[in-house]
């Protein structure tokens, strides 16, 4: 009898065939520079959702929910509407209604809700159903800006998502110059999983002109700008990430340093330049 | 399974305790990595990558019992860092990985191994993870999903079409007359 194994037994049994143990060299270099990699510090963890919520409250966001994607629905399927949500909260490039989108890997959802920063000192446009998690204290020292630190605004559609925003800013030490602050920040890059940025370009935020990296290849975006004295970090995860989407997002942002909180004296002198 | 103790230990920067859990995967770590990119010096640049950021974002991690998943997570990412730094100079320096087949199987013909292979390297590194995942490690569609961070939907379909490009690249060759029906996933 002569039987043809499946595909998938044809498959399974290709991808056995392969190495099963490391080059040793490999845990030699990990253990070797492990010494020299300093670790993130989480000084707060802070819960995405509110941990407690009743069950009023509960049938009221899903409520909510239902008469949101109800309207979003209608909006789209009514015949002639242009724009789902309202108008943006600033112009942004957006592809004509009558013309076929650009492949892109995601549904690209309107950013018709605005964020303001309590701290930070600036606006930005995100989707309705994301939620937004303000930073609760100032970010104090230059370092990279995790989507859990006390000091990141972080905007999302939920706690599982892979696709959040996270932005942060701080005051640059007096004498700092513009190009030297963002030299320094991107150079903690190269502690993060992706390594060195894979291609920078010039960016425009807000009249501004900043830095756009790109670190984990396709999955992580990040715009880097200092705007009178201030220096903004705003990171993008998503799997995969759409660039397109992440530029209509930074159009949306309005830069206000002026606005910004600084607890620390020495680390922002209390007058923009 | 991990000593949660080890996790717990690198957590709060204890090297030799990382070092220790660095030791405990690397293996599995680097036959993923390679599977993934098909190229032994891209999959320890990978693995070296992820263990890296393990090391440096271990205190972040939220659930220390995730952190194997985790750490897959961290190398499936450096894998795509790996194969698209590498897509942009294949154009330049064309490198085939001649890598010998370790035991080879043999329910696997020579021409059903290259067929694949070819048609392998023609997916993109996103669809080679989640067919690695499912057919090297065994995760069910919904353990990709979380260990990815991807809905289940997006794993299920890219499942499905890099399945059908493998299986096209066979049947053209005329190689695998009545395949039998897929597992289901």
């Amino acid at each position: 009898m002569n039987s043809r194994p499946s595909f998938d037994d044809l498959l399974s049994d290709w991808l056995e065939d392969g190495p099963a143990d490391a080059p040793s060299p490999i845990l030699e270099t990990v253990a070797a520079a492990i010494p020299s990699i300093p670790q993130r510090r989480v000084l707060v963890r802070v819960p995405w959702r509110f941990p407690i919520m009743n069950t009023y409250a509960k049938l009221a966001v899903a409520a909510v929910a239902v008469i949101a994607v109800g309207a979003i629905g209608l909006a789209i399927l009514r015949p002639g509407a242009s724009q789902v949500g309202g108008p943006a909260p600033s112009p942004s490039p957006s592809p004509g209604p009558s013309s076929p989108a650009a492949p892109s890997p995601i549904a690209i959802p309107p950013l018709s809700e605005v964020f303001t920063s309590p701290i930070h000192g600036y606006s930005v446009g995100y989707p309705a159903g994301w939620r937004a998690r303000a930073a609760t204290e100032p970010w104090r020292a230059l370092s990279v800006v995790p989507y859990d630190a006390p000091y990141a605004d972080v905007l999302g559609p939920d706690p599982q998502s892979a696709e959040y925003l996270t932005i942060a800013s701080v005051a640059l030490a007096q004498g700092t110059t513009v190009e030297a602050w963002i030299e320094e920040y991107l150079a903690f890059a190269r502690f993060k999983p992706c390594g060195t940025p894979l291609a920078t370009e010039p960016v425009t935020i807000d009249g501004v002109v900043g830095v756009l990296d790109v670190h984990c290849a396709a999955d992580h975006y990040e715009a880097v700008v200092v705007s009178r004295g201030r220096g903004y970090v705003i990171n993008l995860t998503q799997i995969p990430a759409d660039l397109k989407w992440f530029r209509q997002i930074l159009a949306t942002v309005r830069l206000h340093p002026e606005n910004a909180v600084d607890a620390a004296p020495s680390v922002a002198p209390s007058a923009s330049p | 399974m991990l000593d949660q103790d080890l996790v717990r230990r690198a957590s709060g920067g204890d090297q030799e305790a990382f070092t220790r859990l660095a030791a405990a995967t690397v293996d599995r770590l680097y036959a993923i990595a390679h599977r993934i990119l098909r190229d032994p010096d891209r999959a320890q640049d990978a693995t070296q990558q992820a263990l890296f950021g393990a090391w440096r974002d271990l205190p972040t991690l939220r659930d220390q019992d995730r952190f194997e998943a985790w750490l897959y997570r961290l190398l499936v990412h450096a894998c795509y860092a790996e194969a698209r730094a590498h897509r942009r100079h294949i154009a330049r320096i064309r490198v085939l990985s001649i890598d010998p087949p370790t035991a080879p199987d043999t329910a696997i013909s020579v021409a059903d191994r290259d067929e694949l292979e070819h048609a392998f390297r023609t997916l993109t590194p996103e669809q080679r993870a989640v067919v690695v995942l499912h057919h090297y490690l065994g995760f069910p569609l919904t353990e990709i999903a979380a260990t990815l961070g991807i809905p289940a939907g997006t794993a299920r379909s890219r499942l499905h079409y890099a399945t059908r490009q493998l299986r096209a690249a066979l049947e053209a060759g005329s190689r695998l007359p009545g395949l039998s029906k897929e597992r289901p996933a």
